[in-house]
């Protein structure tokens, strides 16, 4: 059941992520270095958007996602996602929230110790679904992704599209209000990429809200939606002297070598 | 589907399996062997052909009818002895015949014969710290002249400091076997967690309860305790045929009747290596706790 309660499916308030990356050069009295992965990052995903999530590799898309889904916590800030403050939330609850929503990697992270249906069954029978209930939606999810012929296969024979539909299966069938979607189709052909997010596309319809973080800007200009750019870990609206900071720079060096 | 799990754990590390059931096995063993000797020193076993199944009651010629009855109560009334009764002076004699020859018949009359009562010791394994006890109480009469046990009351002097130290390193021998039991299949199934440690954190990402994550590992830990188990029933027979008859002398009196394991201490022995395996899965349960962590 959709909880539409809550205005949004994911709120996050002033969102500092830091990775301590050790002592520096200056040695362990100055403190360790700090790697500012997200600063102040705030956004608001309603029910039913279908969202891009852009930016350069180490921009902090990642981070944003984990942080989404509790597998990582912030330095500071506030997240809520499906109306549950993560901040306060213990492992065990956030294993339960992860129940609602589909995730969806670019390595697929199928269990190849299972076979297409028990892979797809999985999330239904973390949930303890009925077995006539689970098999049923298993069958038509897979129907939908055009899979229901390998139903029964192991995962390792299928290629590498073939697995991202199954992952794309087992993300649908628990009917979640929110899908992330991490580098969906980094290992897709074009066509299969674009089938796979035109799919995506179509759950907006449902009031499903979709999250999906992608290098590819040809298929964000395809398929429009909201775009959020990442850059140095600032979004557009919060963008500061941090991201400048990240940016690359020329070496000194060139520099010397071009007057010598 | 957890089952088809469990097999990925138990199939992923084989060889580490197979020498974890080893020593398992051995160590389960050498309790075992240790409990023997602690059954042997502790109980008689009545039906064996070496110790004699019968007390005899040996009472002074010529005593009241009523004494006599009294003497019958007090075996009628013990646990461990069934079918009670006087034998008359006519088996008597003939069993003396049989026993000592023309020359009893000879030297002694019919009516100079001690009382004899005899009482069939219950079939199984018997306390020897009770039948001992009920041999003081019976020579304690004032009427008794004598009470035959056979060899089951040969070392009742020796019972009591010996089985005392054994009981002792008994106990410590349990306490080690099971830490060591525990440690091994416990190390074993952190192997299996670590080599399944990607699809693990997977399900745990996609939101799989502890349930989901430490079932298979518990019945992981079942199949390795079940395996050991049955090695151990046949090791350890073969330990108390060939092995252990040739160094319980070095422990038990000469020419004791060594026989097996009593039925409580072989499911003692496999309680402990099931026991054990559980407790080795239970000791993993903080790789389950532990958050998702997805790169």
């Amino acid at each position: 059941m959709r909880n539409y309660s809550n205005p949004f499916v994911v709120e996050m308030r002033d969102v500092d992520r830091d990775f301590d990356l050790g002592p520096g050069q200056a040695g362990k009295s100055a403190g360790p270095v700090k790697l500012h992965a997200l600063a102040r990052v705030s956004l608001k995903l309603s029910h039913g958007e279908f969202v891009f999530l852009t930016g350069p590799s180490g921009a902090g898309k990642s981070t944003l996602l984990r942080i989404i889904m509790g597998l990582d916590n912030p330095s500071s800030g506030e997240v809520i996602t499906l109306g549950k403050n993560l901040n306060q939330m213990s492992e065990t609850k956030r294993r339960q929230l992860r129940q609602e929503i589909g995730l969806v990697f670019q390595d697929h992270k199928l269990l190849p110790t299972l076979n297409v249906f028990e892979n797809v069954e999985l999330p239904l029978s973390f949930r303890g679904l009925a077995t006539k209930e689970r098999n049923r939606r298993v069958e038509e999810m897979l129907e939908v992704v055009q899979m229901k012929d390998h139903m029964f296969s192991p995962v390792h024979v299928l290629s590498a599209g073939e697995r991202q539909r199954i992952a794309i299966a087992r993300a649908l069938v628990t009917c979640p209000s929110l899908i992330i979607a991490d580098e969906p189709t980094g290992n897709l052909d074009p066509k299969s990429a674009r089938g796979l997010v035109r799919l995506l596309r179509e759950l907006k319809g449902h009031g499903t809200t979709v999250l999906i973080a992608t290098h590819d800007m040809g298929l964000v200009r395809d398929f429009g939606g909201r775009i959020l750019e990442l850059v140095g870990g600032t979004l557009p609206s919060q963008r500061n002297k941090i991201a400048q900071h990240n940016a690359y720079k020329i070496p000194r060096f060139w520099r010397t070598a071009e007057k010598s | 589907m957890i089952i088809k799990m469990a097999w990925k754990h138990i199939c992923s590390r084989p060889i580490s399996g197979i020498l974890t059931v080893a020593g398992a096995t051995l160590v389960l063993t050498l309790l075992g062997s240790f409990w023997a000797l602690k059954d042997n020193l502790s109980h008689v076993q009545s039906t064996s052909i070496e110790t004699p199944s019968n007390v005899h009651v040996f009472i002074k010629t010529g005593t009241l009818n009523a004494e006599v009855k009294n003497v019958v109560a007090i075996m009628q009334g013990s646990t461990l002895l069934e079918q009670v009764r006087v034998v008359s002076s006519d088996e008597a004699f003939k069993e003396f015949e049989n026993e000592f020859g023309e020359t009893l018949s000879k030297a002694v009359s019919e009516n100079a014969l001690p009382i004899m009562i005899t009482g069939n010791m219950i079939k199984g394994q018997i306390k020897r710290k009770d039948l001992n006890n009920l041999v003081e109480k019976l020579k304690k009469h004032p009427t008794v002249l004598d009470v035959d046990a056979g060899a089951a009351l040969n070392i009742g002097s020796i019972e009591s400091e010996t089985e005392a130290r054994v009981v002792n390193w008994a106990f410590v021998l349990f306490v080690l076997v099971f830490s060591i039991v525990a440690l091994l299949i416990s190390h074993l199934i952190r192997l299996a967690f670590e080599g399944n440690k990607e699809d693990i954190e997977t399900m745990k990402v996609l939101g799989a309860t502890k349930f989901w994550i430490f079932t298979p590992m518990l019945l992981e830990a079942l199949f390795y305790g079940l395996v050991s188990s049955a090695l151990t029933i046949i090791t350890l027979n073969l330990s108390i045929q060939y092995i252990l008859p040739a160094f319980a002398n070095v422990l038990l009196p000469k020419n004791f009747d060594f026989f097996t394991l009593s039925i409580s201490s072989w499911f003692g022995v496999i309680g402990v290596a099931i026991g054990a395996s559980l407790l080795g899965a239970v000791m993993t349960w903080p790789l389950v706790r532990k958050p998702a962590r997805r790169s």
